[in-house]
């Protein structure tokens, strides 16, 4: 009998909080004196990709089984691929609505000084964004939060990963909680469903894409009003993305065997779970007084 | 079994994508370090830049490059310099610099780097303009970084009307907070007009004179931000300043002498 191992909560939790912090620390210091990309590259490979794998490798485990690395149908890709497409299409509506809201209600955030970065960060930026996140962060939220939370029942592991995946981004602005977490849930369900964390990977390179192509290219990530057309394309990709899922491959894995359910959190992980939520309130809180011109950048 | 080995075949593809990402990753941090490490200087984007190096050799007066303008516009310059000392920049317009006494624009820079820089946008109408340097021999370059963008002929005469001394002219949703009339006015730092923000907003700011003689300076002056000089005796039109200013009180001072005219302020509504 193969004796499988899976992380705990408290272990999810814990590396949860230490990417967190030491994402934002790392970013202050490193980004103005190595730029955005050097910085993202660092930020991914060394702060979100490595301590899942450490931790692997530490506990013994199957990278394989436990972070699900198996391949899924061409079909599933591609379904996946689509469905990021038009799920971000939806999290960016969102995304303004929040950001007109909260300019209006809290006040704008100082415009940042507009630089040309050289062509070498640039290209490190569009790297990093379509190959280098996709994999390490599916690697950290769905391979071993998702995994380490399905002691409390896959769905709800699917939820809670995204709701963490979503307060992580509080680090890029208030604004984008909501949006992400629309997009975590995408990813949650692909690989609930396909039980391969190929199908995440490729809907969040899909995203990641977009963002750069419609949103930065397109210019649809600085619009300050929406327009018509914008509501109905929204609508349209929710009944899109509806329709993939429902064409998704594969059944998902079963539940844990009784032995291996969690009971309640451990107190170090709920310990490490509250400092986390401290420490991204604080994020947002500090966002907030920006915007209330309480605090000078 | 089978499951497990295609298991094994993704975890190296996705080792070997994240390895090969790597060693091209680490080739471009290293090609950005050594570019970057030769000169600290920040192009904004969408601007032509120039740099001047200042090592070899002094000069005087000598032409960096020129311009030609189609169509009247606005050209923004952006001047930087890693080099220690003043280094003296005329711009010469063949034809009208809207808001200016003259056709020669005058500017000193002196060692701006990362996120400080000279700038200054000029609508000048269509023709040739060109670009003067006067420093020393030192080690050090100057950057200077032009950005040309067409006005529309509506925009042009709007200024047009404004240089010649017809401050009525706002942009579209701009409406008048205050005006002053400069004759026979002396003051010093004198509070004109004070502004209140209950919460950070973007404004937008447009600022005229038709003053031809004397001397004047309206300045905003605020708490966590200022801004100096808005108008002057050369510079006549600041049009469509657009800054985010937090909240607070922001208090328009005015220093004037032996000056004609008047000061216009408008708001972006």
């Amino acid at each position: 009998m193969i004796k499988r191992q899976f992380p705990t909560a408290a272990q999810g939790n814990a590396v949860f909080l230490f990417t967190v912090v030491i994402t934002w620390v790392s970013s202050i210091f490193l980004q103005p004196r190595l730029g955005l990309g050097t910085n993202l590259w660092i930020n991914e490979y060394v702060w979100i990709l490595l301590p899942p794998l450490l931790l692997a490798r530490l506990q013994g485990w199957s990278v394989e089984e436990v972070y699900r690395f198996k391949t899924t149908s061409r079909r599933n890709k591609l379904i996946s691929f689509l469905s990021g497409i038009c799920l971000w299409l939806v999290a960016v509506y969102v995304g303004t609505v929040i950001r007109i809201f909260l300019d209006a209600r809290l006040g704008s955030l100082p415009a940042e000084a507009q630089f040309s970065p050289s062509v070498y960060q640039t290209l490190l930026t569009l790297l990093g964004m379509v190959i280098l996140a996709p994999i390490c962060e599916e690697i950290l939220f769905r391979g071993l939060i998702q995994r380490a939370y399905e002691g409390y029942g896959k769905k709800r592991a699917l939820v809670i990963a995204a709701f963490l995946f979503s307060s992580y981004h509080v680090l890029n602005g208030l604004s984008e909680v909501l949006p992400v977490s629309i997009l975590g849930l995408g990813m949650g369900y692909l690989l609930y469903k396909t039980d391969s964390i190929a199908s995440s990977m490729v809907f969040h390179a899909a995203c990641n894409l977009s963002a750069i192509f419609l949103g930065g290219v397109g210019g649809l990530t600085r619009l300050q009003a929406i327009p018509a057309w914008f509501h109905l394309a929204v609508v349209g990709s929710l009944g899109v993305t509806w329709f993939l899922f429902r064409g998704l491959q594969g059944t998902p894995a079963e539940e844990r065997s009784a032995a291996s359910q969690a009971g309640g959190m451990s107190a170090a992980g709920a310990i490490t779970l509250v400092l986390a939520a401290l420490f991204l309130l604080a994020m947002g809180a500090l966002e907030a007084a920006v915007r209330l011109g309480l605090i000078t950048p | 079994m089978v499951e497990m080995m295609r298991g094994v075949s993704m975890k190296r593809k996705v080792y070997i994508i994240l390895t090969m990402s790597l060693l091209s990753g680490l080739g471009l941090m290293v090609l950005d370090f050594l570019s970057s490490s030769r000169t600290e200087f920040r192009v904004p984007p969408g601007f032509n830049p120039t740099v001047v190096e200042l090592s070899e050799g002094p000069r005087q007066d000598e032409s960096v490059f020129q311009g030609e303008l189609a169509v009247p516009s606005v050209v923004q310059f952006f001047l930087q310099s890693d080099a220690e000392g003043n280094k003296e920049i005329w711009i010469r317009s063949a034809s009208e610099v809207l808001g200016s006494p003259t056709r020669e624009i005058y500017m000193v820079v002196g060692e701006f780097t990362g996120s400080s820089s000279v700038s200054v946008p000029l609508f000048m109408d269509a023709g040739r303009y060109s670009v003067h340097i006067t420093h020393e021999q030192v080690e050090g370059q100057v950057l200077i970084a032009t950005k040309e963008t067409a006005l529309e002929p509506q925009e042009f005469s709007r200024l047009l009307r404004i240089h010649q001394g017809d401050l009525d002219n706002p942009p579209p949703g701009y409406a008048e907070v205050f005006s002053i009339s400069l004759q026979g006015l002396t003051c010093q730092d004198e509070t004109m007009h004070t502004l209140s923000l209950t919460r950070a907003q973007e404004v937008g700011l447009a600022v005229y004179t038709s003053a031809r003689q004397g001397m004047v300076r309206l300045d905003l002056v605020g708490q966590s931000s200022s801004y100096y000089g808005l108008v002057t005796e050369e510079s006549w039109i600041n049009d469509q300043l657009q800054t985010t200013l937090s909240p607070g009180k922001y208090v328009f001072k005015l220093t004037c002498a032996d000056a004609d005219g008047e000061v216009r302020v408008y708001l972006k509504q």
